[in-house]
């Protein structure tokens, strides 16, 4: 056997040859000083090459992948969803029982027409009423906060500046504190 | 049956957690080998996440004739053939042979070159071939990658080319004769 190619060397490295082949090459290896010293170096390169360090990916990348593919929906409060099926389950079995019955759809939206007015105008009066209470309601509110200012103003007369500094600082962050933990409380639905 | 098929199988029947298996199986392979042929981290990452949305979306077109790591490879390497096109950068060919200079040239046996990878340590060399890894043309670091890094046979390799095993079996030779001979060409340059 002559001396090896370079693809020799390399597929005996990488245990790719019959064993016939594999015989040959070793026992020419036993007596070629210049091939060995070629399949040696070209060793440490494929062991070098087959060790390389990995590339590290962030702990939620199958998550961000995930939700790429499938996006999920913030789905409807539970409330909305049973009032649209009582709504149409309400509406198939008004349907249901005019197409059983015989009857005719006709009688039924003038009977609806006949009711709806009256409906109407008794709900006019209702929002009008409750319009009312609601204005005596702010009017109420209005001369609390007007009452509570006047007194604060007060306050502050007799309170040195730190203390009015250290109060609205108190406030604010007290403030900020109640609209971050409402805003939690009224988001629904997943965050993705 | 085959696990990837099985996962296939399942994440066409809607199966949600069968396309996650898959993504956890070939994350890892997939990032270590666009991110070598990228050289971004962010970038690669984005590449990696269309890949996997893209192997979804057609995956009914997937044949299970194939195998489905090479597939996938083969949405893997078109995506960054496509990246590379969009940002007007040149797109490989494998059909071309290189030498040190660019030229084209026959694939040729070394004569005894004074051994340059043998007498560094194994770190340096690792270090050393990230480092040349980046002159290789990218038809070749591809293989490199692929073969080494990624572990695949030369049959898998054949499979993604669509091109013979022998032919596959010298460019990774070639890569490999490459790296030394631009680990040794920096050496002496350092």
């Amino acid at each position: 056997m002559g001396c090896l190619t370079i693809a020799q060397i390399y597929l005996f490295i990488e245990n790719e040859l019959a064993v016939d082949e594999v015989q040959k090459i070793q026992k020419h290896l036993s007596t070629c000083a210049k091939c060995r010293n070629m399949l040696e170096e070209r060793q440490v390169l494929v062991q070098a090459a087959d060790t390389l360090p990995q590339i590290e990916l962030p702990p939620n990348f199958t998550q961000q992948v995930m939700a790429k593919i499938f996006p999920s929906r913030i789905p409807f409060p539970v409330w909305i969803r049973a009032a649209a099926g009582g709504l149409s389950a309400l509406t198939f079995a008004f349907f249901l029982f005019f197409v059983l019955s015989g009857k005719n759809l006709a009688d039924l939206f003038v009977s609806i027409n006949k009711f709806l007015l009256p409906a109407l105008r008794t709900l006019s009066i209702g929002g009008v009423k409750a319009f009312k209470l609601l204005w005596h309601l702010i009017n109420i509110i209005a001369q609390f906060l007007d009452i509570a200012l006047k007194g604060f103003g007060k306050l502050m007369t007799i309170l040195s500046p730190e203390v009015q500094i250290g109060i609205v600082t108190v406030t604010l962050i007290a403030s900020s504190l109640i609209f971050l933990a409402l805003r939690k409380k009224l988001l629904f639905g997943e965050n993705t | 049956m085959n696990e990837d098929i099985e996962f296939v199988q399942k994440a066409l029947k809607g199966e949600k957690k069968a396309f996650e298996m898959i993504i956890q199986k070939y994350q890892s392979p997939l990032i270590n080998y666009v991110g070598r042929m990228v050289k971004e981290n962010e970038l690669a990452r984005d590449i990696t996440q269309g890949v996997f949305i893209k192997a979804y979306s057609s995956l009914h077109s997937y044949r299970q004739e194939y195998k489905f790591k090479t597939w996938l490879f083969k949405i893997a390497s078109n995506s960054i053939i496509d990246y590379w096109r969009k940002k007007k950068i040149d797109a490989f060919s494998i059909d071309q042979q290189y030498n040190l200079d660019g030229n084209s040239v026959p694939f040729q046996i070394p004569s005894g070159d004074p051994s340059v990878v043998k007498t560094v340590e194994l770190q340096e060399a690792r270090e050393r071939i990230e480092e040349v890894l980046e002159k290789l043309p990218a038809s070749l670091k591809e293989l490199f990658i692929w073969r080494h890094i990624n572990d695949l046979s030369y049959k898998e390799m054949a499979e993604i080319k669509g091109i013979p095993v022998g032919t596959i079996k010298n460019r990774v030779f070639q890569a490999k004769e490459m790296l030394r001979k631009y680990m040794e060409k920096d050496r002496w340059d350092a």
